[in-house]
């Protein structure tokens, strides 16, 4: 078990760490994460029927 | 409710907090409808019909008005704070996939998004071979466990959930502390524990090599601990570490033992391990120490690696200690007679714990939101009872605003509420500072206190307002010290010393009480 010795960071939702990391001068990258929109039930059953 | 729409929860607090600043309304959230933020705003009075109905990809902005047109403009603002772009860079990916293409040679990710959405992106990492750092909350425990077997089987660190700070070779991750390099890990069940120890041990002139967070429940019995051994495996190898030290809040008995046990079994290092609160009284080993509170861990993990060191610190943690017990006999000659209790107001749930347990060995029963014993049990927002201190990082204060280390506003709306009791003897806060933390922080504490300081003053009472300043020198200047005490608090250096100096404001225990509690949670012997 190897604890890194560079930090290069992707930063998932709150941007602060993103800026918490990057102020450190380590190197990061952020993503705008959005939670995957869950489709109506009754929209999944039509789009399973018609082979969606 | 806006369908569809997705901000991140810190974005979520901040305008909420914005929201509220404008003024004109009682109460106001703006949350992502899930279930948990569903059941919190019903418990606030803030759940309306169409709330109910908003799914988890869906935005509820709830306020309390006192009239039909404020709530017309307050709606209209929400709006337009909701509409605003959020900064972006060239650094920003839309999603996982594509940042991590983009970027060659990732070791880390450090996840910040709603719980129960953790163990998607989580186990995508761990799939990648990618160390993980997790500061929600609310994760399922048993997406908690599954994620940790999935990361040891990986022989990678899964850091959290609900990990306030990690520092791994010197890059503060979450919230944390600019601390000098050295050869000291720190393993925490505890973010505020880890700031606390790593700070200390920076004021002492020592460092440290890595400061690894598990996560507040790693040490719970079905979590087992996993991450725990995963840490001590990784500091056991790593050259730069040379003593260990292990700080949890309360544990499990066997728990305890079980780690401890592996430690005794397999370590080639040393070790300091702080089971904050543990009333058992552990045999010292030659591989392991106990120590009962983080100060005193620290002295005693700088006598296992640094001699001088830890002698320089011994004299100066000692002559502070004198000089607080000194502070302490004059100051309680200045209080009335009615002023019998102290009040604790704290954004580290660590720091809550330790002072829990040295004013219960002074003052006797402490109220408190985190008592498990259900007699002193209180709700963080109920009226304090005699002696009570409150962790504000609980859940109950965190729905849609920033957690209190960032944001102090209900903590100093508390700190005005307990000036104005006459039966308060004296109030302990602790102020978090680095990484995340706004500067705003030491003015508007300045200020409070002052105010504080001056309502019990027309009351002809004197307040005294310690004060627990967890930081390092890039973080805090003299002249933020020097504020704060212009506005009448007294600084400590250590969460312990405040705890124990407020216990002898109020009581003054037998001198031998006195010396066996400098020596548990001082590390000094007073004589």
């Amino acid at each position: 078990m190897k604890i890194p010795d560079r930090m290069v960071i992707v930063n998932v939702g709150a941007r602060i760490f993103y800026d918490t990391a990057i102020s450190q001068k380590a190197d990061a990258v952020h993503v705008n994460w959005r939670p995957t929109i869950k489709l109506e039930k009754d929209l999944e059953a039509i789009l399973r029927r018609i082979g969606g | 409710m806006k369908k569809g729409f997705f901000r991140d929860s810190v974005q979520m607090m901040l305008l909420t907090q914005e929201l509220k600043r404008d003024g004109g309304l009682m109460d106001a959230a703006i949350v992502m409808g899930t279930t948990l933020n569903k059941d919190t705003l019903m418990r606030c009075g803030l759940l309306t019909h169409e709330g109910e109905k908003a799914g988890e990809s869906d935005t509820i902005i709830s306020i309390t008005c006192a009239d039909q047109p404020s709530l017309k403009t307050a709606l209209e603002r929400a709006e337009a704070l909701l509409s605003r772009n959020p900064e972006q860079t060239k650094s920003d990916f839309s999603n996982v996939e594509s940042a991590l293409n983009a970027s060659r040679g990732t070791t880390v990710a450090t996840l910040s998004i709603p719980g129960q959405f953790v163990k998607e992106v989580a186990s995508k990492m761990i799939e990648k071979n990618l160390h993980v750092f997790v500061f929600s909350d609310h994760v399922p425990l048993k997406d908690e466990i599954d994620l940790k077997v999935a990361a040891v089987k990986n022989n990678l660190l899964f850091m959290g959930p609900e990990a306030g700070t990690s520092i791994i070779n010197g890059t503060v991750l979450g919230f944390g502390n600019l601390i000098r390099k050295g050869n000291i890990g720190i393993i925490g069940a505890s973010g505020t524990g880890i700031q606390e120890s790593s700070t200390l041990l920076h004021l002492c002139g020592s460092g440290i090599s890595h400061a690894i967070g598990v996560g507040g429940r790693d040490m719970n019995k079905e979590v087992n601990g996993i991450m725990t051994l995963q840490a001590i495996t990784a500091l056991e190898e790593d050259q730069n570490t040379n003593a260990i030290m292990v700080v949890s809040k309360p544990v499990d008995s066997k728990m305890r033992d079980k780690i401890v046990n592996v430690v005794m079994k397999r370590s080639m290092k040393k070790y300091v391990f702080c089971f904050i609160g543990d009333s058992e009284r552990l045999e010292d080993t030659k591989e392991v120490r106990y120590a009962r509170s983080i100060q005193s861990s620290v002295l005693r993990i700088l006598e296992l690696v640094d001699k001088p060191r830890f002698e320089a610190s011994r004299r100066r943690f000692e002559r502070e200690a004198k000089a607080s017990i000194g502070f302490a006999n004059n100051l309680s000659e200045t209080l009335i007679t009615r002023q019998n209790y102290v009040r604790g107001l704290f954004a580290g749930g660590t720091l809550c714990y330790e002072s829990k347990a040295i004013l219960e060995e002074i003052l006797g029963p402490v109220f408190s939101n985190l008592s498990a014993n259900s007699r002193f049990h209180l709700q963080g927002r109920d009226e304090s009872r005699k002696n009570t201190l409150i962790d504000f990082g609980e859940g109950e204060f965190t729905l849609a605003r920033p957690h209190p280390i960032i944001d102090p506003s209900f903590r100093i709306e508390r700190l005005m509420q307990e000036a104005r009791d006459p039966s308060v003897g004296v109030i302990i806060l602790d102020l978090i500072a680095g990484y995340g933390v706004s500067k705003d922080s030491i003015e508007l504490f300045s200020r409070a206190i002052s105010e504080a300081i001056e309502t019990a003053g027309k009351a002809n009472r004197t307040l005294p307002i310690f004060l627990y300043v967890c930081g390092t020198e890039g973080e805090i200047s003299p002249s933020d010290i020097d504020s704060l005490r212009d506005s009448g608090a007294q600084v400590f250096t250590s969460n312990a010393l405040m705890a124990l100096t407020a216990g002898l404001v109020l009581r003054k225990p037998h001198r031998h009480l006195l010396r066996r509690l400098a020596n548990d949670y001082l590390g000094v012997d007073i004589k």
